[in-house]
């Protein structure tokens, strides 16, 4: 998570799109979190969610808060269903990036006081972004995937 | 069973979040800020190297498509070289294509007896003894066997044959030209051979042995025996030679004309050698 991190603040900004950029941890926290325990999930949702705000402006806590919805909204379907597919993600990445960037908006403009014009904002930044979540977060998902494999973790139920 | 974890994983969901935003209100008001520098410093470091890393690899990567660029450039601008020495070359060309012509008109005018006709040379032969060249007119352009061919600068030779559209001319170096000629300042008169070099070098024959010749003196056609016009220019006499058993002088003439730079010579078409072959004695 902190390479991650590191990569996030250094690599990912080369790859803009407008302003948007894809979000490393954001990506690879949900895709871990597919096979993972809830417990396990709650940890790296801190990890990469802490690690990610310290080289940023937000609040400390803000990327948090969306990596744990987004592990929730994930352990919950997968509780509806028998087996979690992976075409599922695409609706979480939708979801989870959306609301991670109101999140960030609302970080920004209450705690922090930046003025924020939501249409340029979305069409600039949101969207470039959401494009990219789309378009890696399958390539993500089978890395993490092998990754996962080769440390042999074994998927627990958790709490 | 379900059910409890749902619960309990909303209860963590919500302790967790409130833990987030309590957080980040801490964050908000700089009161954690010692501990996110302290956690925030290998993260810095980290980045930092990345970032070190991309500049490398993209100041690399600008370096290849600069090198690429600038060897493109480089190809384009010696292209562009070639063809502007190109240019170079034949303005050069036309230059001293005008200067010849402007000398060989200049020329013309000042020997308004002459009617002249301007030829290019297409070949010079200086292999063998024979010294001659071909020019570009022939007897469709009213050239005749006899006629002189001159320059600006002096006497070159004389049509020795012609077809119908070229014409050789059999140069006054050559060792069968004999040319009457006689010296500018004293009048003598003389022959002038040509010795078969390649240089403009020539010989004045049989100059009266009483005559004062001079070094630099100029060499002239004299027009005895009709083949040439007179006071057309053959060379300056550059030596003289004088032998007590002779019966005349000899000089060392060099002509003015660089035969082997040829370019464009003029023929006198209004001469026509005189025939005096009716006069020898049968």
């Amino acid at each position: 998570m902190i390479v991650l991190a590191a990569a996030q603040s250094s690599i990912v900004p080369s790859f803009r799109l407008n302003s948007g950029q894809p979000d490393l941890i954001f990506l690879v926290v949900v895709a871990w979190s597919v096979r993972a325990t809830w417990g396990e999930g709650i940890f790296w949702a801190f990890a990469g969610g802490i690690a990610h705000d310290l080289l940023s402006l937000v609040p400390l806590g803000t990327s948090v808060i969306t990596l744990l919805v987004a592990l929730y909204v994930i352990k919950s379907v997968e509780d509806q269903i028998y087996s979690f597919h992976p075409i599922l993600l695409l609706p979480l990445v939708l979801f989870g990036t959306i609301l991670n960037h109101l999140l960030l908006f609302l970080a920004l403009s209450v705690l922090k006081g930046y003025a924020i014009d939501l249409i340029p904002t979305i069409r600039y930044f949101t969207l470039p972004t959401l494009f990219y979540h789309v378009v890696l977060i399958f390539p993500v998902y089978v890395i993490v995937r092998l990754f996962q494999s080769r440390i042999a973790m074994t998927p627990q139920t958790g709490f | 069973m379900r059910r409890n974890w749902q619960n309990n994983r909303s209860i963590t969901l919500f302790v967790a979040v409130g833990a987030c935003v309590v957080l980040m209100l801490l964050s908000s008001f700089g009161i954690i800020s010692p501990l996110e520098d302290i956690a925030s410093t290998p993260l810095r470091f980290l980045s930092r190297v990345f970032v070190q890393s991309m500049i490398t690899i993209n100041n690399t990567a600008e370096e290849i498509t600069e090198v690429e660029a600038l060897r493109q450039r480089n190809s384009e601008l010696e292209r562009q070289i070639a063809s502007i020495q190109a240019e170079v070359i034949e303005l050069r060309e036309i230059a001293s294509d005008y200067d010849r012509l402007a000398g060989l008109l200049n020329y013309t005018r000042t020997r308004e007896d002459f009617n002249t006709l301007l030829a290019d040379v297409i070949g010079l032969e200086q292999q063998g003894l024979i010294r001659s060249l071909i020019i570009s007119r022939g007897s469709r352009d009213g050239v005749r066997v006899g006629m002189p061919v001159i320059t600006e600068l002096g006497l070159v030779g004389r049509v020795y044959a012609v077809s119908a559209n070229i014409s050789q001319i059999q140069l006054i170096t050559d060792q069968n030209s004999y040319i009457s000629a006689r010296l500018q300042s004293s009048r003598s008169e003389g022959t002038v051979q040509g010795r078969g070099l390649i240089t403009g070098n020539l010989r004045m024959l049989y100059i009266p042995i009483d005559s004062t010749i001079t070094e630099g003196d100029l060499v002239v056609t004299s027009g005895l025996g009709g083949n040439f016009p007179p006071d057309v220019v053959i060379g300056q006499v550059t030596s003289k030679q004088r032998l007590e058993f002779e019966l005349s002088q000899q000089a060392e003439v060099r002509s003015f004309v660089d035969f082997t730079t040829l370019e464009a010579v003029l023929v006198v078409v209004n001469f026509e050698p005189a025939d005096i072959s009716i006069f020898d004695e049968p």
